[in-house]
């Protein structure tokens, strides 16, 4: 190998000029398509509540409305950036970056669609292949508590510090839950890798009893949801409190709270807060569609990826017209793009349902969320391991 | 020096730096932040060791969980006079400092022990009895793993296929082959390629190193007795601190 290809291809992971480029242009793309779908969540958020509760919402600035994005940015932008005299300064600089940072890290775990082939090399739709991603997903949420600690108690306000009290013993409790209830699908797909689980759940409905396969259902997918429903829904639920989003909202409390932690923040600082906050409840929305719902691989598609891949290879005889790249590549990027599509429309549908519960459920009591968490989900989520445990362990017993 | 030695040693030098500013920063609120930093970059560490699993388990336990318990904890409490107590000078102080002194040499010695046992042992001269299970002198030219991917470190050549010399003369600096004059016949030879080609080339023996897989064999089998043990420390670190703070003098003494 010469040295100008050595330099370019590398002798190991990590290690080339053009890995490395490759990944940065990742990093910068995931970062840029996370912020910049914030607004668009914000229009559908305030749109969609307006209709849901029969009113306008805002419809002046451009139109539907839409252009009402730029004016908030730019609002968030040109707002006078204020200091409470008492505060931390470091810290209270600091925490809103705290909080958005790890909920931008947490999506570069998620593969986005399958990889494609351009000009011999293969690019992976994911910034991070990790192959403990889901763990990694949850261990750096977690680091999302640090944030808003920080948020409440640099502001020198004792409604800040009591919102980020709240914010963060509702954070913990849910974790709890949350990582409790994903370990039986865990087992059922015998991965942390969160390509695998996909690839896992391609193909009809069917599963192994003591060493036969079972298909009764042969017109339903191989989702996770059909095994592990209890799990969904208490994943689901404890996604909306890690999110501090209605119906748990309570870190936020206008009566009692004012605007909770970040009460003393204003401007594009504020700003940052919600962006974790929708950046937190995409990489939800995306970790629902993987665990639950066959992640990028489209339903009924027989053999899943591979079967969109053949698909457009069998077309590749107009491929190579329209597309400048050999027919395998055309067909890559298409597949790719398929898949795409396809992630995209299922994580927007729990993104939805997300807003759409927020404008629902009327916001419980501090007590009763910390009792749900405790004392109801936690033992459910227990019990479902228990379940899960026990079933499998029968499942891939084999007497034969 | 590919890219992950340049974030490892970025890291190793955050991370000392956050270690040293857990201790002398004055503020215990920035103390705890900084003690979570530290875990944190220790996690990204064992990342570009390739030890994922381990990573996550680092971050998830210590900076996720432990820690952020202690931030909560710090941030209510007002401990002006708690750090005002530690700065006074006393004879409990004096003890304290000499404890951490006790405490740094002897890691320092420990680790430095470590350096120059695995030294000897890259260099042929292994005294017996002074390293563990895994870095044991290779018998039959069998080479542990440890030792593959300790010299894959080392040697600045990475070729993909290396010469049957070459493999003899990487074999014979670790002490693989015997008799380094011996001629080998053609299929040992070819053994020889073979395993120095597995040497060198660092992706691929070591493909399943740090997954969960190869961890928890490890860690239910060959060192359950440790691993049992170290959970049953916490045990009684946990029961002993219940028991403090419910003596006489503690937080929650009762009647």
């Amino acid at each position: 190998m010469s040295g100008w290809a050595k330099l370019w291809i590398g002798t190991d992971m990590g290690n080339g000029l053009l890995e490395i480029i490759v990944n940065t242009i990742k990093i910068a793309l995931i970062f840029f398509a996370v912020v910049s779908t914030v607004p668009l969540l914000v229009w559908v958020e305030r749109r969609g509540s307006a209709f849901m509760q029969n009113r306008l919402g805002p419809n002046r600035v451009g139109p539907l409305g839409l252009l009402q994005l730029a004016a908030d940015a730019v609002k968030f932008i040109f707002k006078e950036p204020f200091v409470p005299d008492a505060a931390d300064k470091v810290l209270y600089f600091m925490a809103p970056a705290m909080c958005l940072l790890p909920a931008m890290l947490t999506f570069a775990a998620i593969p986005l669609s399958t990889p494609f082939t351009v000009m011999g090399h293969t690019f992976k739709m994911q910034v991070a292949d990790i192959n403990v991603g889901i763990i990694y997903i949850f261990a750096v949420a977690s680091l999302g508590v640090y944030g808003i600690l920080a948020a409440g108690w640099s502001s020198a306000n004792k409604y800040s510090l009591l919102g980020a009290l709240r914010a963060s013993s509702q954070m913990i409790s849910y974790e709890v839950a949350m990582g409790l209830s994903i370990i039986g699908i865990l087992m059922k797909y015998k991965t942390f890798d969160l390509t695998k689980m996909i690839w896992a759940q391609t193909g009809p409905f069917n599963f192994i009893w003591q060493g036969h396969i079972i298909q009764p259902l042969s017109w339903l997918p191989n989702w996770g949801i059909f095994f592990q429903p209890l799990a969904f829904i208490l994943f689901f639920t404890a996604g909306f409190a890690e999110t501090n989003r209605l119906p748990f909202d309570l870190p936020e409390g206008e009566a009692e709270l004012v605007a909770g932690y970040h009460t003393e923040y204003g401007g594009f600082k504020f700003n940052m807060f919600f962006m974790g906050e929708y950046g937190h409840m995409m990489t939800s929305s995306a970790l629902i569609t993987i665990l639950f719902f066959g992640g990028y691989a489209l339903p009924w598609s027989g053999g899943g990826p591979v079967q969109v891949q053949e698909f457009w290879m069998s077309h590749s005889s107009w491929l190579s017209q329209v597309i400048p790249l050999a027919t395998g590549e055309a067909a890559s990027v298409l597949a790719m793009l398929t898949h795409l599509i396809c992630f995209s429309i299922k994580m927007g549908f729990f993104l939805f349902v997300y807003i759409w519960v927020r404008w629902t459920l009327p916001r419980f009591r501090y007590d009763q969320l910390m009792d749900l968490g405790w004392k109801t989900m936690l033992p459910w989520s227990l019990a479902n391991l228990g379940a899960t445990t026990a079933l499998l362990f029968f499942a891939r017993y084999n007497p034969l | 020096m590919t890219i992950d030695d340049i974030l490892f040693h970025a890291f190793a030098f955050v991370a000392v730096i956050s270690a040293l500013l857990v201790i002398f920063n004055k503020n215990p609120v920035y103390s705890a932040l900084f003690l979570a930093l530290c875990m944190s970059v220790l996690g990204a560490m064992f990342f570009t060791l390739n030890a994922y699993f381990v990573a996550v388990a680092q971050i998830t336990v210590y900076a996720g969980a432990v820690m952020v318990l202690f931030v909560m904890v710090v941030m209510l409490f007002d401990l002006k006079r708690e750090s005002e107590e530690i700065l006074k000078f006393s004879p409990v102080t004096t003890a304290k400092v000499l404890a951490a002194a006790l405490l740094c040499g002897f890691l320092v010695g420990t680790s430095w022990l470590g350096v120059t046992a695995v030294k000897d042992h890259l260099a042929g001269q292994v005294a017996p009895g002074t390293l563990s299970a895994d870095l044991e002198k290779p018998i039959d030219g069998k080479i542990p793993k440890s030792i593959i991917s300790l010299s894959a470190e080392d040697s600045d050549e990475s070729t993909i296929k290396a010469t049957p010399e070459e493999a003899r003369e990487l074999l014979n600096k670790m002490g693989g082959n015997p008799n380094p004059d011996e001629d080998l016949t053609a299929a040992e030879d070819a053994k020889l390629v073979e395993k120095a080609t597995a040497t060198e080339s660092k992706g691929e023996p070591i493909e399943e190193f740090g997954s969960t897989v190869t961890l928890s064999r490890a860690l239910f089998s060959k060192f359950v007795f440790a691993f049992e043990a170290v959970s049953a420390l916490l045990l009684v670190a946990i029961v002993g601190a219940v028991a403090l703070a419910r003596s006489k003098g503690g937080t929650h003494h009762v009647g």
